[in-house]
């Protein structure tokens, strides 16, 4: 069952990559939940992965503790999303 | 920029990296508004800008005096114009009114500098050495509500506006475009609460 707004949480992390990064909307619409981000995004330096953190909590309403953020949630567009649907969902 | 005499745009950047990010913005909103007759002022801050003082001997009591003295000089009534953390430092000015686009609160900016610090590989906050005075005072900082400022915030901002403005938020971006709509939004914007 995909659970309410999680089309909405998925549109929203599009649009941040796109704000943060730099990136055209046209280019992030190609993400697929494979697609790889920190390490694999050269545009996504750590300076950038706060900007993505910050303005995902401001645009969601959620809170992100620093030690909730690893390698593993950042690597995939998939597992961020993943995280940022279980952060609103909570 | 502008006339000397006559009321003044007194503006605020915002502070530490994200000063870098929307300079260029700032600077284009407050030429078109020099070029409409407006008498336009962007002071340096100690430790900020083109200030030669390092930003590790500075706080934000510092930062509120010098805004104090910038506007000491400049004809009046002083109209500040602030961006995002730059609302926390024209507390004590005396202004006729308060534009303020994006701000943030002191504990906002603070959050923000420790993120960046925890993911980044140096030791400093974004490559700035930061007092703990800075960093406490900042904590308790909250944008000026008297008189009721004009707050203007991207369309994608979820928060409170007067007005919200189209485009991607330029302190977020590594690499800001100087997107011409988003300075004509602003500077009309300015225009138009002044008038």
């Amino acid at each position: 069952m995909i659970p309410e707004g999680t089309n909405e949480i998925e549109k929203t992390l599009r649009a941040v990559l796109a704000d943060v990064l730099s990136l055209s909307p046209e280019r992030v619409a190609t993400f697929t939940p494979e697609t790889g981000l920190f390490g694999s995004l050269p545009e996504l330096d750590s300076m950038a992965v706060a900007g993505v953190l910050t303005e995902l909590e401001d645009r969601l309403g959620i809170v992100i503790e620093d030690d909730e953020v690893d390698g593993e949630m950042l690597e995939t567009f998939g597992a961020l999303t993943t995280f940022a649907q279980t952060k609103v969902l909570n | 920029m502008g006339p000397d005499e006559g009321p003044t745009i007194l503006s605020f950047p915002a502070l530490f990296e994200e000063a870098n990010r929307t300079r260029a913005i700032l600077v284009r909103v407050l030429r078109r508004l020099a070029q409409a007759g407006w008498s336009v002022a962007l002071p340096d801050l100690p430790g900020q800008g083109e200030s030669t003082t390092p930003v590790v001997e500075v706080d934000l009591a510092a930062w509120r005096e010098a805004a104090v003295a910038a506007a000491g000089v400049l004809s009046s009534p002083s109209h500040v114009v602030a961006i995002r953390a730059g609302a926390l430092v024209d507390a004590d000015v005396a202004a006729a009114s308060r534009w303020y686009w994006s701000p943030i609160t002191g504990e906002e900016q603070v959050r923000e500098l420790t993120r960046q610090r925890a993911l980044g590989d140096g030791d400093g906050y974004a490559g700035n050495d930061l007092s703990d005075a800075l960093l406490a005072q900042l904590r308790d900082a909250q944008p000026t509500i008297t008189p009721p400022p004009r707050v203007v915030r991207m369309e994608r901002d979820p928060r409170l506006a007067d007005r919200k403005v189209a485009g991607a938020a330029p302190w977020r971006a590594s690499e800001p475009s100087c997107d011409p709509m988003l300075v004509a939004s602003l500077a009309n914007d300015i225009a138009e609460w002044l008038a």
